[in-house]
Order: structure tokens, then sequence, then C-alpha cells
């Protein structure tokens, strides 16, 4: 593998120690090739870094926020940041984990002069770092700590450019299911570092600045983009475009919105509203975004989540979840679902002395506030996470175990406990040899697997769709075996699925890519459905914009055995840190034992994990990670 | 080659800022803001962002304000263009452009202007959305001035 360092990156990665005061710098160019930006190069400052017996909230715990070398370029749908360290919401061990965010803040950070920062210490009283064109200072945060995110953000926007990252009273209040979010609805939501952050007395992080980012090869990186950015269909890589719901554009002024700087299509998920009457705040009309799992705060009819908030209210309740830095995805797959489930079976009828009505946004405003307060027994122990939650009251064992596959995470695309994505037997069989080797929920860099063959297929897509004789053979081509995507093919094939999106998630989080995007599989603008632009095939793309603008010539082997090795870093932190095993990663089973939600058509009934053939794959993905039976890289 | 300017309706703009980027690349071959010759100011909590954008003025500004004459209209796709060979970095230009279009390149101590990409503007390529479009002369609607009334939002306060 050739590294020649030529484009892409800023340059310098900034130390900040808050205990010290001190400022310092390091040379990107120590990391590279193999530790290439982002996750990557987090993993290997993570592994110099963390000592056994460090915890989330140990000064110690380096909060790493990092950029990767395609961040603020002309590359289509780039702007993200990858968070990473020692995590709050991890369970039952604080494992080292990621997050990541969108927005604008990323890229800032590059024209500002770094490619991340790592951040450890902790301030004797409350602080925000202001970072503008290769210089940072720490500045007093006295008049500001208290504040929601979005007064926070307003504050410290001195002008055009300047972009605010944030924590709310949720991460002040060490809260473990506490953002760090940028704008109104772009967060490192899941992990529970905005905890980590307040920990470290660090309230916000404004960044600004002009300077450039240099192309290695500009005339072949505009022509790499220019092709990728045209061939992209609508957002989770799906063959047709959303639309606007008419209603809503005439009666909230809805529109779509970028959750990420560089995104080039209409989304599903992300939508901004610019006047929705409040019903709370009576009087107040609220703008923002709303994006993903937030489309489900006003409920949905004829679902597991259907509550009846309504629009406004919703979109109301959403936000508030936002300005305080509350999780979405643990308060609407998780933690609304189990209170719900509570109230039903009796265990608790109320909460901090409101009584639980999910349809109800007096109670929701009052859960929310109370939990980035820590007010009131209940609230204070829904500050810890449902999970540790549920075990501090005593209350809801069962239901939890229906919700939260594993490590304090609610599910998602796993085909039980998250009811909202449509996956049945036997793609979710990957999404649990996916959550098994985890240390969270493992679905936000790797929608490419279960929801891209969901979507393709003719079950969700009926116009555009393709049939599954087709997603076969055009996965093919990707996995080298149609047993990933045949819907007959039970066990066989999961985990080499499992290893190669596994691999392409390491490369998401380190380029940095949208994940809803890439890897570009499937195409309906292509003859044979495989998705290719000029002469670059669909899954290369994000080499071909990392070779170009870098002046790299890595081939597809060099980028996923790059990856590869960041996975098995990880691995040896958790197993030097906390001791992780092949029994913690077994702990998965009997989650995904319990009955499917959907069925497969060609099986007629729903299924349950078989424990001997998943164990099998398990073993076969060790393998093909290059670890040894007992999930320990040699 | 084609002759026109740039129009912009910011309603459906998502803030990706791919035009930003592209212009910038085009210009520089570097990713730097200051690099473009068009900018976006973002309204996060408002959601209508302020494009900054040449209009190629009939009667432009930044060319009466440069006494050295190296601000001359391209017949070829009626942009004016700087010819640095003649500018003195004096600035004058930037200051006299009523709409903010002409930038200012710190490192290179130099203005930077749109020049509709030798007719074939970037920005408007890369835009997903129809916020910039590059709007011909041969168009019906084509107008040196304001926005084309199909393009007008009342929401805006643009009448």
């Amino acid at each position: 593998m050739i590294m020649k360092v030529f484009g892409g990156y800023a340059g310098r990665i900034l130390l900040v120690d808050l205990t010290r005061r001190a400022i310092e710098t390091r040379e990107t160019a120590e990391f590279l090739p193999g530790w290439y930006g982002g996750r990557a190069l987090a993993a290997k400052m993570a592994w110099d870094l963390i000592r056994p017996g460090t915890g989330a909230f140990s000064p110690e715990n380096p909060l790493m926020i990092l950029t990767g070398p395609l961040t603020g370029t002309s590359a289509p749908f780039s702007g993200r940041t990858t968070v990473c360290g020692l995590s709050a919401q991890g369970y039952p061990r604080e494992w080292y984990t990621r997050s990541s965010f969108g927005g604008h803040w990323g890229p800032a950070l590059k024209h500002a002069g770094f490619d991340g920062m790592v951040i450890t210490g902790r301030a004797d009283r409350p602080v925000f770092l202001r970072i503008e064109q290769g210089l940072c200072t720490i500045e007093d945060a006295g008049s500001i700590w208290g504040l929601g995110i979005y007064e926070t953000q307003k504050r410290l926007m001195n002008g055009p450019g300047w972009r605010v990252l944030a924590i709310g009273p949720a991460g002040e209040n060490l809260c473990r299911i506490a953002i760090i979010a940028t704008e109104t609805e772009s967060a490192s939501g899941q992990g529970g570092f905005g905890a980590v952050m307040g920990s470290k007395n660090l309230k916000a992080i404004a960044v600004r600045g002009t300077l450039p980012i240099p192309v290695a090869e500009p005339e072949r990186f505009r022509s790499v983009c220019d092709l990728v950015r045209a061939e992209a269909h609508g957002s989770h890589g799906w063959p047709h475009e959303p639309k606007l719901d008419p209603h809503r554009v005439r009666m909230f002024g809805q529109k779509f919105q970028a959750c990420t700087q560089g995104c080039a299509v209409r989304c599903y998920d992300a939508r901004f509203y610019t006047s929705v009457p409040a019903v709370l705040d009576k009087g107040k009309t609220l703008s923002g975004q709303m994006d993903c799992v937030a489309g489900l705060f006003p409920g949905m009819e004829n679902s597991f989540y259907d509550w009846k908030l309504g629009f406004e209210a919703g979109f109301e309740v959403g936000q508030i979840a936002n300005d305080e830095g509350l999780n979405h995805w643990e308060i609407l797959i998780g933690m609304v679902p189990w209170l719900r489930s509570m109230k039903d079976d009796g265990s608790l009828k109320e909460v901090d002395g409101v009584p639980i009505d999910v349809d109800d946004p007096v109670f929701w405003q009052h859960l929310l506030m109370g939990i980035s307060r820590r007010e009131g027994r209940v609230r204070n122990a829904l500050a810890e996470g449902t999970v540790r939650a549920s075990h501090e009251l005593g209350i809801g064992g069962e239901s939890l175990d229906r919700l939260f596959p594993a490590w304090g995470y609610a599910g998602h695309w796993d085909g039980h406990g998250d009811r909202i994505n449509y996956v049945f037997f036997p793609y979710w069989i990957t999404s649990a040899l996916q959550w098994a080797i985890d240390t969270r929920d493992p679905i936000s860099s790797a929608h490419g697997y279960a929801q891209n063959i969901m979507g393709w297929s003719r079950i969700c897509s009926p116009v555009h769709g393709l049939s599954w004789e087709r997603i076969m053979e055009v996965s093919a081509r990707v996995y080298g075996t149609t047993d990933p995507t045949d819907p007959r093919s039970g066990y066989e094939g999961k985990a080499v699925a499992a290893a190669w999106h596994g691999n392409r998630s390491v490369m998401k989080d380190s380029l940095t890519v949208g994940d809803q995007v890439f890897p570009r599989i499937y195409s309906n603008r292509t003859e044979d459905n495989f998705a290719r632009a000029g002469d670059m095939e669909g899954p290369s793309f994000e080499r071909h914009m990392f070779n170009a603008l870098t002046g790299n010539d890595w081939t597809d082997g060099d980028m996923d055995a790059a990856s590869a090795r960041v996975l098995s870093l990880e691995r040896k932190l958790l197993i030097r840190s906390f001791g992780r095993s092949r029994a913690d990663d077994e702990s998965v089973i009997p989650y995904f034992q319990t009955i499917e939600n959907q069925v497969n058509p060609f099986i007629g009934e729903p299924m349950g994990l078989d424990p001997a053939a998943f164990r099998a794959q398990l073993s076969e993905l060790y393998a093909l990670r290059g670890w040894d039976n007992w999930g320990t890289p040699y | 080659m084609k002759t026109g300017r740039l129009s912009v309706n910011p309603v459906p703009c998502t803030g990706c800022l791919n035009c930003q980027a592209v212009c910038a690349q085009g210009r520089a071959g570097s990713h730097s803001p200051e690099a473009s010759a068009m900018s976006v100011e973002l309204d996060p909590f408002g959601g209508i962002h302020r494009h900054v954008v040449c209009r190629q003025c009939e009667k432009p500004g930044c060319a009466a304000a440069c006494a050295f004459g190296a601000i001359a209209r391209d017949p070829e796709t009626g942009a004016w263009v700087i010819d640095l060979g003649l500018c003195t970095g004096c600035g004058r230009c930037v200051t006299a452009c009523p709409f903010g279009a002409m930038f200012w390149r710190d490192d290179l101590n130099q203005p930077v202007k749109c020049d509709l990409c030798r007719g074939a503007p970037r920005c408007a390529s890369a835009c997903a959305f129809g916020v910039i479009r590059f709007l011909e002369r041969a168009d019906p609607s084509f107008s040196f001035r304001g926005i084309p009334p199909e393009e007008q939002d009342p929401r805006l306060g643009r009448a």
C-alpha cells in the first residue's frame, strides 16, 4: 500500500488538555498511511491513550472529534464528523465506541486548520473552545452554561461562517443519553458523548476558517465527484426520489434540507419546517429540522409508535429534545415504548407525579425536561438511559429484553425491537452478527445491508424495485456469492455480508461520507442494475474519490485491509481494557431468539434465531476478520 | 458558447454548499470558501439561506470603480471578468459591488469574481435542487434585474 500524502488533510490534530489548559498539535501525517482519517485515526490514538481502568467520565478519557480526508471538499455527501471515546451510554461497560454527526461543523474545522481534536482533562469551571484560522483558545463559558443547544449556538455565532458544536443541560448534568449537537438536528446522538463533554466542563466548540484543503489531482477529483454526485439516487440508496407533503408545505413551510454538507439528494428523512405553531409554548412559531427517527415524535398511525401527539406537538417535543440535548433514538425506539409497556402492565403508572400519557405533549415535556435536569426519582434514573433505569428502579426487565438488543441501545434494523424498519429473516441475521461484535447500535454506519436490500425489493419499492433474482445477481458482484441477499438462503453467507459491511462502516466514518447513500450497489440507471458512473463501479466510488483527492493509488483491497485493521485494533482495545470475549458477543442471542416482527414470504411463518447456526456464522465472521475462535485478533 | 447570468431561488436550497465547494475547487484546485466566487450564508435556525452570486450587471459597479480597466465583459459569455495582469489588488471593485458579490482572497491579495465558468457554471450544474440556474440571455424571462417572476416567493418579501 503506497501513501503519498498530497491532498485532503488540513495537516494537524489539535490536542486540548482542559486540566492544564494546554493546547498542542500533532501532525496528521504521523498517522498516515494506515489510519487514514476519522474513525481509523481515532482507533490508533485510543490504543495509545486509553489505559485499563479509565471510565467515560474520567478526565483521561479522550473525547476525539475527527473529520476525514473527504470532509469539507466537493466530494458529495462528505460533511460528517466522527466522535470517538469511552461511551457514557455503553452497558454493562463504558466501552470504547463511536458516533457521528452531520451539519456543517466538520468542514469548518478543516478550514480552520485541523483534521480533528482530542480533548482530555477537566476544566475547573465551564469553558468553550474558540477555533479560528489555525488558532485555538479556551474561553469562559460561565454565561452560557445551562442554556439550551440552540441559544448556545446563537450566542457563539459571531458572524457568517461560524459553526458551533454544543451540549445542552442533558450533557451538563451527565445524562448518559446526552448528545453533542450542531444546528437544529445534527447530532452525535448515540454513545452519550454529550455527557463525556459535560464531564470535562466543556460547553461548546465554535469554529470558523477559510484555510484551503489541498487536492492532489484537481481535474480527476472534480470529474470523479461530478460523476458520483450525478449517479446518486434518492437517500437510503433507494430507487426513487421522495416528495414533499403539499399539506405540510402549505401549513408549516416544509422543505428539503441537507442533514450534512455536501448532500446532493432529496431525502426521505430530512425536512426543515419554517413555521410550525407551538402547542405547549402557545403563541410561538417554531422552525427547525426534523430528520430520521424524529419523524416518530408526532406518532405514526397503525404502527407500534402510534401515540397521538399530532404534528405540531410532536415537532415541538422533538425541538425540546434537541435543545435539551437528548438522544432521539433512545427516547423514541427505547424509552417511550418501555414506559408505555410499564403503564400497560401496571409496573409504573406515573413519572414523578405526572401520569404516563404518551398522547399528551405535557407528559413528554415533563419527561424530557426532567431527564435533562435530573429532576425526580424516575427521571433521574432515566437520565442513566432506559437499561440502567430499569435495573435501578427494579422494573420492566422483560420489556427491556424485547426492546434493547445489547450494550444499552434500543433496536435498529434488527427485525425485533425496532418496529419501524421492515426487515425479515434471514437478513436480520447479519444485523445480529453486527450487533454481536459491536459496542453500540451498529447500524449508524451500516444501513447499506438490510436497508438497501429491503429498499430495492419490490416489497418496499413496488414500482421501481428489483426482482429478488436481480438483487442476488447484482449483489454477487459485491459479496462473491448470492447467499447474503437470497431470501431462501438461511444462515449461509451472513458472516460474509457482516464482514464486508463492517469494513464499509469504518470507511464511511473515516473518510467521511454519508451512510444513507454509500455504498452504491444497486441502480436503476444501468441496464444490469449494478451502480456505475463513468468507468467506476458503485462500491468503489469512495475509493476513487479518496485516491484522486489524496494522490494515493489504493486498490479496493487496500481500502478493505486498512478498514479491517481498524476493527481489529478496536477489538484489541476492548479486550485490553474490558476483557471483551466471545461470551459477551453471544449475549445478543436470547434477544434474537424471540419471534421476528415481519415474515419472509418465501418462508411463510415468523422466525427466531437458531443459536447453533448463529454461533457457526459468528465463528466464520471471526475467521474472516482474522480473529481466533474466541474473537481475539491474531 | 452560451451567454447569460446566474439566477437564484433560495427557497428550495437545502444548505448542502455543493455550489460553493465546486466553485472553489474549479477556480483554485483546492477547497477554501475564500477561493469561491460565490457564497451561501446559512441560516440554520430559519432555514432560508442567503446566496451571494454575481448578477453580471448591465452597468457593473465593480468595472466602473476600477481605475485600471481590469474588469471587462467577455463578449462570448457575457460575464464581466478580471484581467489579473491589469489588476493592482487595490480592492475598490470589492467595495463598489452593491451586492457583496465581488470577493477577496487575502492569501493572494486579489479579488475573486464569477466568470460563469466560460458559459457552463459549475455551481448550477452541481445544484440538485434548482436553486442556482444558468439563465440564458436567449431565454424570454431573461433580465438583469431581480429574480424571474415565476421564481419569486412571497414568503421572502420579494414582490
